[in-house]
């Protein structure tokens, strides 16, 4: 599913955060991704979800080379891919259920039968009541669930999570990884990147360490 | 199948964006915008238009027409008028000329002090004078010097030719329609300039939703669509507000044109009230266009 070979990365060439990275996550597999602050956690999700451009090394995503790929199949490849951001990143001009629905909208789905869909799937991650609120409205908590209801709702085959329950209490934060887990057993390929070692410990799956820019084996 | 459904979506689209964008100083500005120029345009095009129906006006009333001033001068009131009865005659037998008009006295002066507007001047300037109008046969044109032959015991009197000075007034008001038309393709080229500029100005306001639906894949045809939704939506809005207020001033322009005694000559036509519709549509049609292309042009930039 994704095959990363070499890569190294920095900003505005300043001091590399990937160094030479390998990594491989096969198709329907689940990772948590850990490590300190500045490992490059973000960086390599950025990179994945093409928000950031290779500059140098490889990153196959589906068995395309995200260099390679033009504008219009970059855009077409984001949709099959659900990313849960640090900072949430929901509009406040729009409801908590337009902006769930957001992503089906882009890709043109989105009927009567969708708009169930979004309605089921917040009710879910307990949102039911603010369905037609704005997020400025929301306590920081709602709001990461209405983030993580949008990556999931046009159930895609890659899902990246960028610290997914750092602003939830535990009982809400054991749910969202529970319904990570029943994508993942729909056959989405997971990858968690989180600070909690001990969540990611209770969910008995593969753990990989970043530190300094390259993987802790 | 699928063109049709595209189609369709696009046009659904157009007129309901499916993204709403934020609330920004500029959604307030831009309609604003597009009133002052669609007014602009519509001011700048009927300038050209005004001119030419004024120019048309001037060779149609004065086609076959030509026009003598005879001042009474020395001779005695009984000599006068019977030299004036002999000349009609003479004036009336040439075989190019259809009617010969004589006006004098108080006919004159009425039918003068409507280009002059003051009765004084009139007096003063056309005391004692009499004008004949001369009409030539159509198409036939009038030996200009057998006609001052026939005047020529009038020694002031001189057949005014108003070919001789239509075609330096022709040549005046055909630079002055090009300079017309000039202007108002350097305003049309400033309204394009001026459409780029705010669409830019409104993509970069908005680039926190762009970065994010572009994040979440939509390509640059569907993040520039929300842009050419916006601009039609605000367009429609301004240039209606300017479309009106371009006829205020036309209606405006006119009563001016009739108060200083040009009447009928630059009247507004129904070019001039066609331009109302057409400029607004057409302005519409082209922030559209441009909100395109700017946003594609954009998004290409930034990712």
């Amino acid at each position: 599913m994704i095959r990363i070979e070499n890569l190294t990365f920095s900003y505005h060439d300043e001091k590399p955060i990937l160094k030479g990275l390998d990594l491989n996550f096969s198709a329907g597999s689940f990772h948590f991704l850990t490590g300190p602050s500045g490992s490059g956690k973000t960086t390599l999700l950025k990179i994945i979800s093409m928000e950031n451009s290779v500059k140098e090394g490889h990153v196959m995503v589906n068995g395309h080379d995200l260099a390679v790929l033009d504008r219009e199949a970059r855009a077409l490849m984001r949709r099959k891919v659900g990313f849960v951001f640090q900072d949430f990143r929901l509009l406040p001009q729009m409801t908590i259920l337009e902006n769930v629905a957001l992503p089906l909208r882009i890709t043109g789905a989105y009927g009567r039968a969708q708009y169930q869909q979004v309605s089921e799937l917040l009710a879910w991650v307990g949102l039911k009541e603010v369905t037609r609120k704005y997020p400025p409205e929301l306590s920081g908590g709602e709001q990461q669930r209405a983030a993580i209801a949008r990556a999931v709702v046009s159930r895609p085959v890659l899902l990246l999570a960028d610290e997914p329950t750092g602003s939830v209490d535990d009982a809400m934060a054991e749910r969202i990884l529970h319904l990570f887990m029943e994508l993942h057993r729909g056959g989405t390929t997971v990858v968690v990147a989180t600070h909690n070692l001990t969540m990611a410990r209770s969910f008995d799956r593969p753990i990989l360490k970043l530190s300094d820019g390259r993987v802790d084996h | 199948m699928i063109r049709l459904r595209n189609t369709l979506f696009y046009l659904g689209s157009l007129f309901r964006p499916i993204v709403r964008l934020e609330r920004t100083p500029e959604r307030y500005l831009l309609p604003v915008v597009y009133a002052i120029l669609s007014l602009l345009c519509i001011l700048a095009c009927s300038l050209p238009i005004k001119i030419s129906r004024g120019e048309g006006y001037a060779v149609d009333s004065t086609d076959g027409h030509l026009v003598a001033h005879i001042a009474q001068g020395d001779m005695a009131n009984g000599e006068f008028s019977n030299k004036i009865f002999a000349l009609i005659k003479t004036l009336g037998q040439n075989e190019s000329i259809e009617t010969v008009e004589v006006s004098a006295g108080n006919d004159l002066i009425n039918s003068m002090t409507v280009l002059f507007g003051e009765v004084a001047l009139v007096e003063h300037l056309y005391g004692g004078i009499v004008r004949i109008d001369l009409i030539e046969k159509v198409g036939k044109e009038a030996n200009l010097e057998d006609l001052q032959f026939a005047i020529s015991e009038f020694h002031s009197a001189q057949i005014d030719d108003f070919r001789v000075w239509k075609k330096a007034g022709l040549k005046r008001t055909y630079h002055a329609t090009l300079l017309g038309y000039l202007f108002a393709l350097l305003v049309s080229l400033l309204a394009l300039v001026i459409l780029a500029l705010t669409v830019r100005l409104s993509l970069r306001m908005q680039s926190k939703t762009l970065n994010l639906i572009h994040q979440l894949g939509a390509t640059d045809s569907f993040s520039s669509l929300i842009f050419q939704s916006i601009t039609l939506q605000r367009s429609l809005i301004g240039t209606t507000i300017g479309s009106f207020l371009g006829a205020g001033s036309l209606v405006l322009i006119d009563s001016i044109l009739e108060i200083q005694g040009y009447v009928g000559a630059a009247h507004s036509g129904p070019a001039q009230f066609i331009l109302l519709l057409l400029v607004p549509l057409g302005l519409t049609a082209l922030s559209v266009l441009v909100a395109r292309q700017v946003a594609l042009q954009f998004l290409r930039k930034r990712h």
